[in-house]
């Protein structure tokens, strides 16, 4: 659906944001994009919508080149900016009718339209409400609106969970959740990983312009476990005496790193069978294990270590 | 409707802003107005009765200038903001990202201040109307003027719309607006008059006057308004009627101007 081909973005000021990035995101995807401040994540969605032109490569949308053409990405991709940047002194209702106004979208069907939308995110009770008077995540909301009025299948959203409270995040990202449902394909780019990483199909991890890394989600979380680069498989083990734990390990072959008091033992092995090897070891030499477990690594902390890896790389 | 003539509409029209403008518009036309009537009565009373004819021709010309000098400053200083507020809200990415051309933006925006022009205009006519019953003017030359005044100030915020698109600031453009509009309605008549000063007495004068004429003068924004009142006094303006055709055409082009260079503001990649 989108096709991103040897992306480069210069800006006047010299900086290159965008090094070379080529992507394929098939259609009723949800594609996570995430990386450091200043990696160039925004810079991304806006070339893929039309608001940037490339210095090289290609943006292809449903088989449309669009690179040239901005007006044809208008008409296939919607992007929801960060900072927002939404009319603060209409209401609601008129923000909405102001936006399908500016799709021509005939009046038999701009009620009908705007009902929809206003259904979808729950934004009824907000409709005569003037846009300043709204929180930030109702903004969030009704910016996320004006981008569904289009009917566009492909969804540019760049920090749509960014400055709300958790309960707004929660529910934005709900929103966001029903929206891959109906089958549009969503690019979204945001700091805030457990949230994304529930939502996405697959993740990219851009540092300096470029991909760090580029693999499903579900392939990404065990490879990353398995991997030696990523220190094997992470299994927790609390038990009533560490130390002794830590000598039957080793005796072993099994090194654990010095542990924080009150903090579980953390070891690396390579699969179940071994963890199995490595607890009845510690069962044997008399230790009452109260808990141990798989430790299941999160989005965050593997991002770090991909950037990391990656900058040991580039140095 | 263009969507952004929509919306320019809505906002302008709630905000406090406007009806001050207005208000301050028509009592600035009614102090000049009334102030130039009540000189031309007095010196009637130690003299002749002054005429009707005589109380309309000075209100027609205090409310003309008056009303051209009030459009010489509103009229861009209400444009000049209204691509750049656009950049300073964040709110352009949105448009850019719509179906509309930045053309179709440009020309929102475009009739959008030219709504506020022609609403200050409307507000003289009243006055106008009372100067065309006391006589003494011609209506035509009254409704002259009137046509010059409202182009001279659709031309100012077509070209201060096109400023503000180059610039990422409101008071950039602000300030960039009032620097072209000194450069145009003060400093150039200026460097034409002293110019003129230092040729005098060398010979070749007419020639010469007349090319200053149309380099520093002609096209000044109330050039036409000054040359109808010249005419309405016997004398022929400088350069003749050629000289006002001059200067609307010049008008026209700085206009296309003003909206090629939103347009172009539009495109560019400030986001």
């Amino acid at each position: 659906m989108v096709t991103l081909h040897d992306l480069r973005k210069r800006y006047p000021n010299g900086v290159e944001a965008v090094k070379g990035v080529s992507l394929d995101v098939p259609a009723g995807e949800v594609f996570g994009l995430v990386g450091p401040n200043g990696a160039g994540k925004s810079t991304l969605l806006k070339l893929i919508a039309g608001l940037l032109r490339p210095e090289t490569g290609k943006v292809v949308i449903g088989g449309r080149d669009v690179t040239s053409q901005p007006a044809q990405a208008a008409r296939v991709v919607g992007l929801m900016p960060d900072p927002l940047g939404v009319y603060t002194d209409i209401s609601c209702q008129e923000y909405l009718e102001f936006f399908a106004m500016t799709l021509s979208i005939p009046a038999s069907e701009k009620a009908g339209r705007i009902a929809e939308t206003v259904a979808l995110l729950e934004l009824g009770s907000w409709l005569d409400a003037e846009v300043e008077t709204l929180s930030a995540g109702w903004q969030r909301r009704l910016a996320l609106g004006r981008v569904l009025l289009s009917r566009v299948p492909v969804l540019l959203l760049d920090e749509p969970a960014a400055g709300l409270d958790v309960k707004a995040r929660a529910e934005l990202l709900g929103v966001v959740r029903r929206l891959a449902g109906t089958g549009r394909t969503v690019v979204i780019a945001s700091h805030i990983l457990p949230e994304l990483q529930e939502l996405a199909d697959r993740f990219g991890i851009i540092d300096q312009g470029h991909w760090a890394e580029v693999v499903p989600g579900q392939t990404f979380f065990r490879r990353a476990d398995m991997q030696t680069g990523f220190g094997g498989a992470q299994w927790e083990l609390r038990c009533d005496a560490p130390e002794r734990a830590r000598e039957a390990l080793a005796a072993h072959g099994l090194s654990v790193p010095p542990q924080l008091p009150e903090c579980p033992l953390r070891l690396a092995v390579s699969d179940a069978a071994r963890a199995a090897e490595a607890l009845a070891a510690v069962v044997q030499a008399g230790v009452a294990v109260h808990d141990f477990r798989r430790h299941e690594t999160g989005l965050t902390e593997l991002v770090l270590r991909c950037l990391r890896n990656g900058a040991e790389g580039h140095s | 409707m263009n969507p952004l003539l929509w919306l320019e509409l809505r906002v302008r029209v709630r905000e406090r802003r406007l009806w001050v403008i207005a208000g301050f518009f028509v009592l600035m036309l009614a102090i000049i107005s009334g102030l130039a009537m009540a000189v031309t009565r007095m010196d009637g009373w130690h003299g002749d009765e002054a005429s009707p004819a005589v109380l309309g021709q000075t209100l027609t010309w205090a409310t003309l200038y008056c009303q051209a000098g009030l459009l010489l400053i509103l009229a861009p200083l209400a444009s000049a903001c209204r691509l750049s507020q656009e950049r300073e809200q964040r709110t352009l990415p949105a448009l850019i990202n719509s179906p509309l051309s930045a053309w179709r933006i440009a020309l929102g925006k475009l009739y959008g201040a030219w709504a506020f022009t022609l609403w200050l205009g409307v507000l003289a006519l009243p006055f106008l109307a009372v100067a065309d019953l006391w006589g003494g003017v011609a209506t035509s030359t009254i409704w002259l003027g009137f046509a010059f005044n409202v182009l001279m100030g659709l031309t100012l915020s077509t070209l201060a719309l096109g400023l503000s698109g180059l610039f990422g600031r409101s008071l950039t453009a602000y300030l960039a607006t009032g620097a072209l509009l000194f450069f145009w309605a003060a400093a150039l008549p200026l460097i034409g008059t002293l110019t003129l000063a230092l040729i005098a007495g060398h010979g070749h004068e007419e020639p010469a006057a007349n090319l200053i004429g149309y380099i520093f003068w002609f096209h000044n924004p109330v050039y036409p308004s000054i040359a109808l009142s010249m005419r309405e006094s016997g004398n022929m303006p400088p350069g003749g009627w050629a000289s006002v055709i001059y200067a609307l055409c010049v008008w026209v082009l700085l206009g296309a101007g003003g909206l090629r260079l939103a347009v172009h503001g539009l495109k560019r990649e400030v986001y």
